[in-house]
Protein backbone atom coordinates (compact mmCIF):
# COMPACT_ATOMS: atom_id res chain seq x y z
CA UNK A 1 0.00 0.00 0.00
CA UNK A 2 1.52 3.11 -0.52
CA UNK A 3 0.67 6.22 1.49
CA UNK A 4 -0.46 9.49 0.34
CA UNK A 5 2.09 12.68 1.15
CA UNK A 6 0.07 14.13 4.03
CA UNK A 7 -2.44 17.33 2.64
CA UNK A 8 0.28 20.08 4.07
CA UNK A 9 3.44 18.79 2.32
CA UNK A 10 2.03 18.40 -1.00
CA UNK A 11 0.47 22.11 -0.48
CA UNK A 12 4.11 22.93 0.59
CA UNK A 13 5.82 21.05 -2.52
CA UNK A 14 3.32 22.99 -4.98
CA UNK A 15 4.12 26.38 -3.34
CA UNK A 16 8.23 25.04 -3.51
CA UNK A 17 7.73 24.14 -7.47
CA UNK A 18 5.89 27.54 -8.11
CA UNK A 19 8.45 29.82 -6.68
CA UNK A 20 11.12 27.52 -8.47
CA UNK A 21 9.43 27.91 -11.59
CA UNK A 22 8.96 31.58 -11.81
CA UNK A 23 12.36 32.01 -9.97
CA UNK A 24 13.84 30.17 -13.53
CA UNK A 25 11.75 31.88 -16.00
CA UNK A 26 11.03 35.01 -14.61
CA UNK A 27 13.54 37.50 -15.08
CA UNK A 28 13.82 39.80 -12.25
CA UNK A 29 11.92 36.81 -9.70
CA UNK A 30 14.79 34.91 -8.91
CA UNK A 31 16.19 35.29 -5.34
CA UNK A 32 18.18 38.55 -5.24
CA UNK A 33 19.19 41.03 -2.79
CA UNK A 34 16.24 43.14 -2.14
CA UNK A 35 16.87 46.48 -3.20
CA UNK A 36 14.17 48.07 -2.09
CA UNK A 37 13.20 50.83 0.77
CA UNK A 38 14.66 54.11 1.41
CA UNK A 39 18.11 55.13 0.92
CA UNK A 40 20.21 58.33 2.52
CA UNK A 41 23.66 59.43 1.37
CA UNK A 42 26.24 60.99 3.48
CA UNK A 43 24.79 64.61 3.79
CA UNK A 44 21.34 64.01 5.37
CA UNK A 45 23.31 61.03 7.32
CA UNK A 46 26.50 62.74 7.89
CA UNK A 47 26.61 62.00 11.81
CA UNK A 48 26.40 58.07 10.74
CA UNK A 49 29.84 56.34 12.10
CA UNK A 50 29.97 54.89 8.79
CA UNK A 51 31.30 57.35 6.67
CA UNK A 52 35.04 58.71 6.10
CA UNK A 53 36.18 62.42 4.69
CA UNK A 54 35.78 60.38 1.13
CA UNK A 55 31.98 59.34 1.58
CA UNK A 56 30.80 63.06 2.88
CA UNK A 57 32.80 64.62 -0.58
CA UNK A 58 30.92 61.90 -2.36
CA UNK A 59 27.53 62.78 -0.93
CA UNK A 60 26.43 64.06 -4.19
CA UNK A 61 28.50 61.02 -6.41
CA UNK A 62 31.79 61.43 -7.26
CA UNK A 63 33.89 59.74 -9.64
CA UNK A 64 35.12 56.41 -8.70
CA UNK A 65 39.02 57.81 -9.11
CA UNK A 66 38.11 60.37 -6.53
CA UNK A 67 36.39 58.07 -3.54
CA UNK A 68 39.46 55.40 -4.36
CA UNK A 69 42.18 57.82 -4.90
CA UNK A 70 40.91 60.03 -1.29
CA UNK A 71 40.43 56.88 0.61
CA UNK A 72 43.91 55.24 -0.40
CA UNK A 73 45.79 58.34 0.75
CA UNK A 74 43.99 58.72 4.25
CA UNK A 75 44.67 54.88 4.62
CA UNK A 76 48.37 55.99 4.02
CA UNK A 77 50.32 56.13 7.41
CA UNK A 78 52.80 58.36 5.77
CA UNK A 79 50.04 61.32 5.34
CA UNK A 80 49.04 60.94 8.71
CA UNK A 81 50.18 64.78 9.41
CA UNK A 82 48.88 65.91 6.16
CA UNK A 83 46.21 68.24 6.50
CA UNK A 84 42.76 66.97 5.24
CA UNK A 85 42.42 69.61 2.99
CA UNK A 86 45.73 68.99 1.70
CA UNK A 87 44.80 65.54 0.30
CA UNK A 88 41.38 66.61 -0.71
CA UNK A 89 43.39 69.08 -2.64
CA UNK A 90 46.03 66.18 -4.17
CA UNK A 91 43.29 63.93 -4.64
CA UNK A 92 41.22 66.63 -6.78
CA UNK A 93 44.22 67.27 -8.89
CA UNK A 94 44.76 63.60 -9.81
CA UNK A 95 41.20 63.69 -10.98
CA UNK A 96 41.49 66.81 -12.71
CA UNK A 97 44.41 65.77 -14.92
CA UNK A 98 42.47 62.64 -15.14
CA UNK A 99 39.32 63.84 -16.43
CA UNK A 100 41.11 65.82 -18.92
CA UNK A 101 43.07 63.02 -20.37
CA UNK A 102 40.22 61.56 -21.15
CA UNK A 103 38.21 64.46 -22.44
CA UNK A 104 37.67 64.97 -26.14
CA UNK A 105 38.25 69.03 -27.26
CA UNK A 106 34.50 69.26 -27.03
CA UNK A 107 34.51 68.38 -23.72
CA UNK A 108 37.52 70.57 -22.45
CA UNK A 109 35.77 73.23 -23.35
CA UNK A 110 33.01 72.50 -21.75
CA UNK A 111 34.92 71.93 -18.29
CA UNK A 112 36.77 75.41 -18.87
CA UNK A 113 33.19 76.92 -19.93
CA UNK A 114 31.70 75.68 -16.62
CA UNK A 115 34.47 77.13 -14.35
CA UNK A 116 33.67 80.34 -15.38
CA UNK A 117 31.62 81.73 -12.64
CA UNK A 118 31.26 85.32 -13.51
CA UNK A 119 27.28 86.09 -13.17
CA UNK A 120 26.48 83.43 -12.01
CA UNK A 121 22.54 83.63 -11.71
CA UNK A 122 21.63 81.46 -8.73
CA UNK A 123 17.94 81.18 -10.04
CA UNK A 124 19.16 78.90 -12.68
CA UNK A 125 19.90 75.90 -9.91
CA UNK A 126 16.84 75.36 -9.55
CA UNK A 127 16.02 73.22 -12.43
CA UNK A 128 15.84 69.49 -12.39
CA UNK A 129 18.84 67.67 -12.94
CA UNK A 130 19.85 65.49 -15.54
CA UNK A 131 20.86 61.73 -15.43
CA UNK A 132 23.96 61.63 -13.86
CA UNK A 133 23.28 64.99 -11.29
CA UNK A 134 20.03 62.86 -10.26
CA UNK A 135 20.81 59.42 -10.12
CA UNK A 136 23.46 60.24 -7.82
CA UNK A 137 21.92 63.48 -5.72
CA UNK A 138 22.56 64.42 -2.26
CA UNK A 139 18.64 63.57 -1.04
CA UNK A 140 17.02 60.46 -0.26
CA UNK A 141 15.48 57.90 -2.98
CA UNK A 142 13.14 55.08 -2.54
CA UNK A 143 13.57 52.17 -4.50
CA UNK A 144 10.23 50.06 -4.45
CA UNK A 145 9.18 46.84 -6.87
CA UNK A 146 6.20 47.25 -9.08
CA UNK A 147 5.40 43.63 -10.40
CA UNK A 148 8.49 42.20 -12.38
CA UNK A 149 9.72 45.78 -12.37
CA UNK A 150 11.65 48.57 -10.00
CA UNK A 151 10.78 52.36 -9.75
CA UNK A 152 13.40 54.62 -7.80
CA UNK A 153 11.84 57.72 -6.76
CA UNK A 154 14.03 60.76 -5.80
CA UNK A 155 13.57 63.40 -3.09
CA UNK A 156 15.09 65.60 -5.42
CA UNK A 157 13.19 67.40 -7.41
CA UNK A 158 10.42 64.71 -6.87
CA UNK A 159 11.71 62.40 -10.53
CA UNK A 160 11.21 59.10 -10.64
CA UNK A 161 11.91 56.43 -13.00
CA UNK A 162 11.28 53.27 -14.16
CA UNK A 163 13.41 49.59 -14.24
CA UNK A 164 11.98 47.45 -16.71
CA UNK A 165 13.23 43.74 -15.29
CA UNK A 166 11.48 41.62 -18.26
CA UNK A 167 14.25 41.77 -20.70
CA UNK A 168 12.45 44.05 -23.02
CA UNK A 169 14.36 45.71 -25.79
CA UNK A 170 15.69 49.71 -25.53
CA UNK A 171 13.33 51.40 -28.09
CA UNK A 172 15.16 52.63 -31.12
CA UNK A 173 15.04 56.34 -32.04
CA UNK A 174 12.32 57.38 -29.06
CA UNK A 175 12.24 60.69 -27.54
CA UNK A 176 15.59 61.67 -25.55
CA UNK A 177 14.63 62.62 -21.83
CA UNK A 178 16.44 63.56 -18.53
CA UNK A 179 16.12 60.40 -17.18
CA UNK A 180 16.27 58.18 -20.18
CA UNK A 181 14.71 54.92 -20.67
CA UNK A 182 16.14 51.97 -18.10
CA UNK A 183 16.26 48.02 -18.39
CA UNK A 184 17.95 46.13 -15.62
CA UNK A 185 18.84 42.48 -15.15
CA UNK A 186 20.95 40.52 -12.39
CA UNK A 187 24.06 40.04 -13.00
CA UNK A 188 24.87 37.23 -9.21
CA UNK A 189 23.92 40.07 -6.52
CA UNK A 190 24.75 42.93 -8.64
CA UNK A 191 21.27 44.88 -10.34
CA UNK A 192 22.17 45.95 -13.89
CA UNK A 193 20.47 49.11 -15.34
CA UNK A 194 21.25 50.27 -18.58
CA UNK A 195 19.84 53.30 -19.79
CA UNK A 196 19.45 55.02 -23.02
CA UNK A 197 17.44 57.50 -24.41
CA UNK A 198 19.61 60.36 -22.16
CA UNK A 199 19.55 64.28 -23.26
CA UNK A 200 22.37 66.00 -22.31
CA UNK A 201 22.72 67.78 -19.07
CA UNK A 202 25.45 70.96 -19.55
CA UNK A 203 25.59 73.45 -16.56
CA UNK A 204 27.64 76.25 -15.90
CA UNK A 205 29.27 77.74 -12.57
CA UNK A 206 29.13 74.68 -10.60
CA UNK A 207 32.90 73.97 -10.45
CA UNK A 208 33.86 71.15 -9.10
CA UNK A 209 34.98 67.69 -9.73
CA UNK A 210 32.33 65.89 -8.06
CA UNK A 211 29.32 68.13 -9.38
CA UNK A 212 30.26 69.27 -12.94
CA UNK A 213 32.21 66.70 -14.67
CA UNK A 214 28.84 65.21 -15.20
CA UNK A 215 28.18 67.43 -18.00
CA UNK A 216 27.36 65.51 -21.26
CA UNK A 217 25.70 65.72 -24.77
CA UNK A 218 22.44 63.91 -26.08
CA UNK A 219 22.59 60.82 -26.90
CA UNK A 220 24.63 59.33 -23.70
CA UNK A 221 24.33 56.15 -22.26
CA UNK A 222 24.57 55.02 -18.97
CA UNK A 223 25.51 51.48 -17.02
CA UNK A 224 24.45 51.35 -13.55
CA UNK A 225 25.46 48.60 -11.34
CA UNK A 226 24.48 48.54 -7.46
CA UNK A 227 24.59 46.41 -5.00
CA UNK A 228 23.58 46.00 -1.49
CA UNK A 229 25.94 45.56 1.29
CA UNK A 230 25.77 44.73 5.09
CA UNK A 231 27.20 46.21 8.26
CA UNK A 232 25.64 48.87 8.00
CA UNK A 233 23.36 47.80 5.25
CA UNK A 234 23.94 50.09 2.23
CA UNK A 235 23.93 50.28 -0.99
CA UNK A 236 26.67 50.51 -3.94
CA UNK A 237 26.88 52.33 -7.02
CA UNK A 238 28.87 52.43 -9.64
CA UNK A 239 27.83 54.29 -12.76
CA UNK A 240 29.48 54.20 -16.16
CA UNK A 241 29.27 57.20 -18.60
CA UNK A 242 29.91 56.70 -22.53
CA UNK A 243 29.35 59.69 -24.21
CA UNK A 244 31.57 60.04 -27.40
CA UNK A 245 31.32 64.12 -27.92
CA UNK A 246 32.96 64.78 -24.75
CA UNK A 247 34.73 61.55 -23.29
CA UNK A 248 37.41 59.76 -25.29
CA UNK A 249 36.51 56.37 -23.55
CA UNK A 250 33.84 55.96 -20.45
CA UNK A 251 33.93 57.34 -17.49
CA UNK A 252 32.93 56.01 -13.93
CA UNK A 253 31.04 57.53 -11.12
CA UNK A 254 30.27 56.66 -7.35
CA UNK A 255 27.85 56.74 -4.70
CA UNK A 256 27.00 55.02 -1.56
CA UNK A 257 24.05 55.27 0.26
CA UNK A 258 22.55 54.30 3.81
CA UNK A 259 19.49 51.92 4.34
CA UNK A 260 17.34 54.30 6.32
CA UNK A 261 13.59 52.72 6.41
CA UNK A 262 12.08 55.25 9.04
CA UNK A 263 13.12 58.21 6.23
CA UNK A 264 9.94 59.40 4.34
CA UNK A 265 10.56 60.87 1.18
CA UNK A 266 9.50 64.65 1.53
CA UNK A 267 8.27 67.66 -1.66
CA UNK A 268 11.20 68.96 -3.12
CA UNK A 269 10.38 70.98 -6.24
CA UNK A 270 10.89 74.70 -7.09
CA UNK A 271 7.33 75.27 -6.23
CA UNK A 272 8.08 74.78 -2.88
CA UNK A 273 5.35 73.14 -1.74
CA UNK A 274 6.45 72.11 2.16
CA UNK A 275 5.07 68.39 3.57
CA UNK A 276 5.56 64.98 2.83
CA UNK A 277 5.22 63.13 -0.75
CA UNK A 278 1.87 61.30 -0.77
CA UNK B 1 53.76 64.79 -9.91
CA UNK B 2 50.61 67.01 -9.26
CA UNK B 3 50.55 70.40 -9.92
CA UNK B 4 50.46 73.17 -7.03
CA UNK B 5 47.54 74.73 -8.65
CA UNK B 6 45.83 72.15 -8.92
CA UNK B 7 46.28 71.29 -4.80
CA UNK B 8 45.12 75.13 -4.31
CA UNK B 9 41.84 74.42 -6.06
CA UNK B 10 41.08 71.47 -4.34
CA UNK B 11 41.44 72.99 -0.88
CA UNK B 12 39.09 75.61 -2.32
CA UNK B 13 37.35 73.39 -3.63
CA UNK B 14 37.02 71.20 -1.10
CA UNK B 15 36.04 73.90 1.01
CA UNK B 16 33.07 74.75 -0.66
CA UNK B 17 31.76 71.70 -1.94
CA UNK B 18 30.49 70.76 1.56
CA UNK B 19 28.68 73.34 1.66
CA UNK B 20 25.53 72.72 -0.19
CA UNK B 21 23.74 69.93 -2.27
CA UNK B 22 22.66 72.38 -4.97
CA UNK B 23 25.49 74.76 -5.63
CA UNK B 24 28.41 75.49 -4.09
CA UNK B 25 28.39 78.54 -1.87
CA UNK B 26 31.83 79.62 -2.83
CA UNK B 27 30.67 80.18 -6.15
CA UNK B 28 28.80 83.16 -5.16
CA UNK B 29 29.85 84.04 -1.56
CA UNK B 30 33.33 84.91 -0.20
CA UNK B 31 33.60 81.68 1.79
CA UNK B 32 37.35 83.22 3.38
CA UNK B 33 35.65 86.23 5.13
CA UNK B 34 33.35 85.44 7.87
CA UNK B 35 31.38 88.25 8.58
CA UNK B 36 28.19 89.14 11.12
CA UNK B 37 25.36 91.27 10.57
CA UNK B 38 22.41 92.20 11.93
CA UNK B 39 18.92 91.68 10.27
CA UNK B 40 15.26 92.60 10.18
CA UNK B 41 13.36 89.78 8.65
CA UNK B 42 10.60 91.14 5.97
CA UNK B 43 9.98 87.69 4.54
CA UNK B 44 11.17 83.84 5.00
CA UNK B 45 11.04 81.29 2.15
CA UNK B 46 11.39 77.59 3.52
CA UNK B 47 12.25 76.82 -0.55
CA UNK B 48 14.63 75.71 -3.14
CA UNK B 49 17.28 75.24 -4.30
CA UNK B 50 18.51 76.66 -0.86
CA UNK B 51 16.06 78.68 2.22
CA UNK B 52 16.00 81.89 1.56
CA UNK B 53 16.04 85.15 4.39
CA UNK B 54 15.23 88.26 3.22
CA UNK B 55 15.57 91.15 5.56
CA UNK B 56 16.44 94.92 6.22
CA UNK B 57 19.74 95.98 7.89
CA UNK B 58 18.56 98.12 10.95
CA UNK B 59 21.87 100.15 10.51
CA UNK B 60 19.55 101.65 7.94
CA UNK B 61 17.08 102.39 9.90
CA UNK B 62 14.99 99.49 8.44
CA UNK B 63 14.46 101.56 5.19
CA UNK B 64 17.51 100.46 3.15
CA UNK B 65 17.57 97.70 0.38
CA UNK B 66 16.34 94.48 1.02
CA UNK B 67 18.94 92.06 1.25
CA UNK B 68 18.60 88.02 0.65
CA UNK B 69 20.72 85.37 3.39
CA UNK B 70 20.80 82.07 1.47
CA UNK B 71 21.01 78.72 4.01
CA UNK B 72 21.06 75.08 2.93
CA UNK B 73 18.71 72.82 1.40
CA UNK B 74 15.32 73.07 2.11
CA UNK B 75 14.49 69.28 2.83
CA UNK B 76 17.50 68.91 5.07
CA UNK B 77 16.89 71.53 7.14
CA UNK B 78 12.81 70.75 7.43
CA UNK B 79 14.19 67.03 8.57
CA UNK B 80 16.05 69.37 11.26
CA UNK B 81 12.71 70.57 12.07
CA UNK B 82 12.38 74.06 9.90
CA UNK B 83 8.83 75.68 9.72
CA UNK B 84 7.65 78.36 7.40
CA UNK B 85 6.66 80.14 10.16
CA UNK B 86 9.84 79.53 12.26
CA UNK B 87 10.83 83.47 11.34
CA UNK B 88 8.56 86.40 10.88
CA UNK B 89 8.46 89.63 8.86
CA UNK B 90 9.85 92.06 12.11
CA UNK B 91 11.99 89.55 13.80
CA UNK B 92 15.61 90.95 14.83
CA UNK B 93 18.37 88.49 14.01
CA UNK B 94 21.65 88.11 13.65
CA UNK B 95 23.57 86.23 10.57
CA UNK B 96 26.69 84.77 10.73
CA UNK B 97 28.34 84.02 7.45
CA UNK B 98 30.16 85.16 4.05
CA UNK B 99 29.73 88.33 2.45
CA UNK B 100 28.94 88.21 -1.60
CA UNK B 101 32.59 88.28 -3.73
CA UNK B 102 30.56 91.25 -6.10
CA UNK B 103 29.17 93.25 -3.24
CA UNK B 104 25.77 92.22 -4.53
CA UNK B 105 22.85 92.52 -1.22
CA UNK B 106 23.17 88.74 -0.42
CA UNK B 107 24.81 86.96 2.04
CA UNK B 108 25.91 83.22 2.69
CA UNK B 109 24.46 82.27 6.24
CA UNK B 110 26.02 79.55 8.03
CA UNK B 111 23.95 80.02 11.26
CA UNK B 112 21.92 82.77 13.07
CA UNK B 113 21.13 83.94 16.36
CA UNK B 114 17.00 84.05 16.93
CA UNK B 115 14.86 84.56 20.04
CA UNK B 116 18.13 83.77 21.87
CA UNK B 117 18.91 80.11 20.45
CA UNK B 118 21.81 79.61 17.58
CA UNK B 119 20.56 78.10 14.96
CA UNK B 120 22.63 76.20 12.17
CA UNK B 121 21.48 77.09 8.77
CA UNK B 122 23.51 75.04 6.16
CA UNK B 123 23.51 71.65 5.29
CA UNK B 124 26.81 70.62 7.08
CA UNK B 125 26.50 70.44 10.89
CA UNK B 126 30.48 71.55 11.01
CA UNK B 127 32.70 73.51 9.73
CA UNK B 128 35.29 71.35 9.98
CA UNK B 129 33.26 67.89 9.43
CA UNK B 130 36.09 66.42 7.22
CA UNK B 131 38.60 66.63 9.57
CA UNK B 132 35.99 65.35 12.32
CA UNK B 133 35.37 62.52 10.13
CA UNK B 134 39.28 61.41 9.48
CA UNK B 135 39.37 61.64 13.23
CA UNK B 136 36.58 58.93 13.60
CA UNK B 137 38.00 57.15 10.58
CA UNK B 138 41.20 56.38 12.64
Amino acid sequence: MVMGKPASVTSKLKTASALIFLMAFVPGLSAQPDFSGVWSGAMTTQDHLYWGPEDYLCFPGCPKLLHDTLGGLLDDPANDDRPTDELVGQTFGVVIADRMGRSTPEGVRRIEESSDTEDVDMAKFCAPYGFVRESLNALPMQISREGQHLKINYEEFNLSRNIYMDGRAHPAGGELTPLGYSTGHMEDDVLVVETTGISGDYFIGLNSPTVHYGSYADGATVVERYQVLQDPRRLVVELTITEPSTLTEPYTWTKTWLSTPDVTLLVDSCEDVPGEIE
Amino acid sequence: MIPGRFILLGILLAAVQTASAHHAAGLVYDTDNEQSMEAIVTRFELGNPHVRIYFKRPEDGGNGEEWMAEGGSRTVLVRRGWTEDMLKAGDRITLHGHPSRDDRPIFHVVNMEHDGKEIGTEDSTSENLLDQLRQRRR
